[in-house]
């Protein structure tokens, strides 16, 4: 079988490069670290961490970005089982049932089975993004500009779904993100809208946004918040869970996993969801639904196999089609992008070996996070006293350095800092960041390839309907920006 | 995952929601304005390079007027919601902005190495973490192995600054 061929091959190329494999290695260190940091997501670890993987070749970069996106998901649930402060959003649904088992002096327990339960959930997932994404691929290959711009509409329909509370608001930072996203030369003539004459703003530099809306603007957050300080005094335990009790959480595991990857795919669905939706399943399924929220493994193993395993589905519409699901793929597609691969069914044709190699070692990415994860559960409660004080200041320089590495230019570090302040504001007035970097990629996909459509049909604006795929995703399209509108009606209605 | 609306219905959330409704119809206005100055496209179908960001800037006006719509709405049919006061304090992040500023301007002048050191210092101090042994340690071990990791693992050599520049010569 081609996949299976093809992943031995990623494999053995693996082998033959250590340097990699260690990269790998400190990137899951890394996201744990910062998934364990409460107020840092996987999201500002990814935006941190791009500039430094300017210098790396696309493999060893892209790889560590996947290991600080694998390790900061399951980092949340170890301060959710240890304090109930979830470390990311994800980690919510995990701090009710881990926490009361802490109490009960299970905290290695429930701590080991998060670890065993992410790491087989996120290794299913990676294995379905192997056998899909092909055949996903392989499919887009027949899109042409008209399907493209039916994608890219598809992509921001996502918008509704990323815009948490106020969908008026996260309209607008969609909106704004569109707009923005026309800064710089023209698709068709070249010429140069809103830059003001700086020649720096003919390509708005990714990058440094992205670093401003999700680093940046969190450490200037913080500098206005009570400082708290963490210290952890609890009895860890047994981390390794006895297979007697494991075997009974294998079906929960596998279950939560499948809806972890569905979940995953849907654009806009991130883990935090497919945690939820994994955690009511178990609680469906269970004997003893009373025992949630009051300490139940099976709880714990549900959230984080669900939470893991959506990585791999949020990859695949990326990695395939070039649409990310959320903020985190958003940027994993920019630093794709600035290696000089572009997602999307081409990137399978002409770089199979680096795609597959790139699978293998996610697969390895897996085995670090659950190798990591188990022999480092002592030594977190160390990271978690680390002061705000020192992290913030550290997260503000990293920004600076890290917006000036990707072009040597001090007005990339400028443009960060602006986009820190409007992204401080913006968290403060409650508007969510997400929409802005869809907005930001989908934005020019949507209008080069809606002009060179309309070109290529003589002016007509036939393509919409008379071509089936783009008639359908557009329909889709409608469909996703519609149903969280009316579900929030229907929520207002009860 | 959804953070609590906090200040919500309060007389400052209001005038925050104002502010920001003005700002992003200003920065509309001003993408409308500047569109019209834009050249026809050269390509007989080609709909130019204005109609994007003129329907972008005309679809954030609409939602800037539905905002401020419903923030009257909620202002004058709800009683507003009272919120406990946050804890939050404003004047730190507009020190911490003014010393970013400040620290950013200073790099192409004095190099990378002595603002970073002072600013780091100078935030932790901010962060009430003020040891005088502790903030020059940590603050020179940040700066050092940044400096290190983009010099010599990534080969991007952080700026010297002009004026040592000038100085060498």
């Amino acid at each position: 079988m081609y996949e299976i061929d093809m992943l031995f091959k990623g494999f053995a190329n693996l082998a033959n490069d250590p340097v990699t494999l260690l990269l790998a290695l400190i990137g899951v260190m890394l996201g744990i670290v910062i998934g364990v940091l409460p107020g840092l997501t996987a999201t500002l670890g990814v935006a941190i961490l791009l500039p430094f993987t300017f210098g790396m070749d696309p493999l060893s970069g892209i790889l560590m970005i996947s290991g600080v996106f694998f390790g900061g998901i399951y980092g949340g649930s170890i301060t959710a089982i240890l304090l109930k402060i979830p470390g990311t959003p994800a980690a919510a649904a995990t701090a009710m049932d881990g926490y009361a088992l802490t109490q009960k002096g299970k905290a290695g327990l429930a701590l080991g089975t998060a670890t065993f339960s992410s790491c087989i959930g996120g290794t299913l997932s990676v294995f379905m993004l192997i056998f899909l994404s092909p055949l996903l691929a392989q499919f887009a290959l027949e899109f042409s500009a008209a399907e493209t711009f039916a994608l890219a509409i598809f992509g921001l329909s996502i918008i509704t779904s990323v815009s948490g509370d106020s969908l008026i608001k996260g309209l607008i930072a969609g909106f704004a993100g569109l707009l923005l996203s026309t800064v710089g030369l023209d698709p068709m003539s070249a010429f140069p809208r809103f830059t003001g004459g700086f020649t720096a703003l003919f390509n708005v530099p990714f990058v440094p946004v992205m670093i401003g809306l999700f680093a940046a603007s969190e450490a200037f957050k913080s500098l206005g918040e009570e400082q708290t300080r963490h210290e952890l005094k609890v009895f860890i335990g047994r981390v390794i869970p006895p297979w007697s009790e494991f075997r009974g959480l294998i079906v929960t595991i596998l279950r939560s996993s499948g809806l972890g990857i569905i979940v995953g795919i849907i654009p806009g669905a991130g883990a935090d969801v497919a945690s939820f939706v994994a955690y009511n399943e178990a609680k469906r399924f269970s004997k003893n639904p009373e025992n949630f929220g009051k300490g139940e493994l099976k709880a714990v193993a549900a959230c984080e196999s669900g939470a893991n395993s959506c990585t791999g589905g949020d990859l695949l519409p990326m990695l395939t089609l070039g649409i990310p699901g959320d903020a985190v793929t958003a940027i994993m597609l920019g630093a794709l992008t600035m290696q000089g691969l572009q997602p999307g069914p081409l990137l399978f044709k002409e770089h199979a070996s680096l795609v597959f190699t790139l699978f293998a070692g996610m697969l390895f990415c897996y085995v670090a996070l659950l190798v990591v994860g188990l022999s480092s559960l002592r030594l977190m409660g160390k990271v978690l006293e680390m002061p705000r004080s020192v992290l913030s200041p550290m997260i503000l320089a990293l920004s600076v350095v890290g917006a000036y590495a990707i072009n040597n230019s001090m007005f990339d570090v400028g443009l960060m800092l602006l986009v820190g302040v409007v992204g401080f504001f913006m968290q403060r007035w409650e508007y969510p960041p997400s929409p802005v970097v869809l907005a930001l990629i989908m934005g020019p996909m949507a209008e080069s390839n809606f002009r060179r459509a309309l070109s290529l049909s003589g002016g007509s604006f036939d393509f919409l309907y008379t071509r089936p795929i783009t008639a359908g995703l557009l329909l889709i399209a409608i469909i996703t920006l519609l149903v969280p509108v009316l579900q929030r009606r229907i929520h207002i209605g009860k | 995952m959804s953070q609590p609306t906090e200040g919500m219905g309060t007389e400052t959330s209001r005038y925050a929601e104002f502010i920001a409704c003005a700002f992003i119809t200003l920065i509309a206005i001003a993408a409308i304005v500047n569109s019209r100055y834009f050249p026809l496209s050269g390509l007989e179908m080609d709909v130019g390079p204005a109609r994007f960001p003129v329907i972008y800037a005309g679809v954030l006006l609409i939602l800037a007027a539905v905002l401020v719509y419903n923030t009257l709405r909620r202002s004058t049919v709800q009683k507003a919601e009272v919120v406990p006061a946050s804890s939050f304090n404003f004047v730190p992040v507009v020190i911490g902005i003014v010393a970013t500023g400040i620290y950013i301007y200073l790099i192409p002048l004095l190099g990378y190495l002595p603002p970073t050191v002072v600013f780091l210092i100078g935030m932790m101090w901010l962060m009430g973490m003020r040891h005088r042994l502790w903030n020059p340690v940590i603050a020179i071990g940040i700066t050092l192995f940044l400096y290190l990791v983009f010099l010599f693992g990534l080969s991007i050599p952080l700026p010297m600054g002009s004026l040592f520049e000038i100085g060498s010569i």
